[in-house]
């Protein structure tokens, strides 16, 4: 669930065209010069559209919450662990996961550009790429995460931000929620949100 | 919060002075090649301030030689140990890959923002490579204590 979010509202119509008239001009220039072509372009953009999204980090969130060996070899090297169940490829690495306790609550970033975890949540939302995110979630997550997000994090809970580089992706290892105990790990999969892997939300059953 | 590290060899001040060769010492042990492993975990560091060693371009938007200005000159404890990956200032700038030791280095938020405009109970994590870290003679509590 990703209420609207102001910091996204940063970003205005008009900046947001400016953008995307930009970002298809270099298309038609590269497609004009022959570094690319338009199928390649259209299967990228289906990969990412159909195939590969929060979907397949839910599976392994799922999985790390019922398969305690999994989960230590998840935290251990993401990378790895996401390979053993197919999900890997650009943008992905050197993942790294990090766990959500009561103790500590994680949330990622990258406050230079928009680096993520693709094959696990795909592309990223238009909001994580914002400069309004960016800057102020290292500064103020807490106060972000309640008033953009609608999640207020205990004060008793350290809200830890990781903030991405060129070469590694983090992402958040959500806690599961209380009363699943029954649940397969099909059933837990679907309750797992991009947002809760991202750190802006939890998840709820 | 500048800190100040070990003096030079020959006695400078290695936190206002570029590197030279035979600087080595002043940079954190090289670990051995192993991927992911925190061989420095606990370890105190430093980011570089050094002129020069910031606002370099590089075509990779993500490589950090664009130094964010929040984290520069703080103190912040190795998370994680990544051991080498490519360096961006090398390859960003036509020269070969140049692999660096790479760490994830927690900072406390009081540390990056100072006691009073902190928020409380936080921390940020950035990627380091090993050029841009020095060692901190400090402890985790000296930290803090410094911070308030």
């Amino acid at each position: 669930m990703t209420a609207p979010h102001t910091v996204a509202a940063a970003a205005t119509p008009e900046h947001q065209a400016q953008v995307a008239a930009r970002v298809k001009a270099v298309e038609a220039i590269m497609i004009e010069k022959g570094l690319m072509s338009t199928e390649a372009v259209d299967r990228v953009a289906e990969i990412y559209e159909n195939e590969v999204g929060p979907q397949l980090g839910a599976r392994v969130v799922a999985k790390a919450w019922t398969d305690p060996e999994f989960k230590k070899r998840l935290l251990e090297n993401a990378t790895a662990a996401c390979a053993e169940v197919g999900i890997g490829g650009l943008q992905g690495e050197e993942m790294v996961a990090v766990e959500d306790t009561d103790v500590v609550h994680h949330v990622i970033v990258c406050t230079l550009c928009s680096c993520y975890p693709w094959p696990v949540l795909g592309l990223p939302p238009n909001w994580y790429k914002q400069p309004a995110y960016r800057a102020r979630i290292v500064r103020e997550p807490r106060k972000v995460l309640r008033e953009e997000f609608g999640y207020a994090v205990p004060d008793t809970t350290e809200v830890r931000v990781w903030d991405s580089s060129s070469e590694l992706r983090y992402w958040v290892l959500p806690q599961c929620p209380a009363g699943t105990e029954d649940y397969t790990e099909e059933q837990l999969a679907a309750l797992v949100t991009r947002d809760s892997m991202v750190g802006v939300g939890t998840v709820s059953a | 919060m500048r800190r100040r590290v070990p003096a030079a060899p020959d006695g400078r001040d290695s936190v206002r002075t570029p590197f030279v060769a035979g600087d080595v010492g002043l940079l954190l042990p090289r670990l051995e090649v192993e991927h992911r492993r925190p061989v420095s975990q606990g370890d105190l560091a430093e980011v570089d301030t050094r002129p020069g060693r910031s606002h370099r371009p590089s075509p990779n938007p993500c490589g950090k030689a664009e130094w964010e200005t929040y984290i520069r000159g703080k103190t912040g404890v190795i998370e994680l140990a990544h051991g080498e990956m490519i360096y961006p200032d090398s390859a960003g700038n036509g020269q070969d890959e140049g692999p660096e030791h790479v760490y994830t280095v927690l900072f406390t938020n009081e540390e990056l923002r100072g006691a009073e405009a902190a928020e409380p109970n936080g921390s940020v994590t950035f990627d380091v490579w090993e050029p841009y870290i020095v060692p901190a003679v400090t402890t985790p509590s000296a930290t803090q204590e410094s911070a308030a």
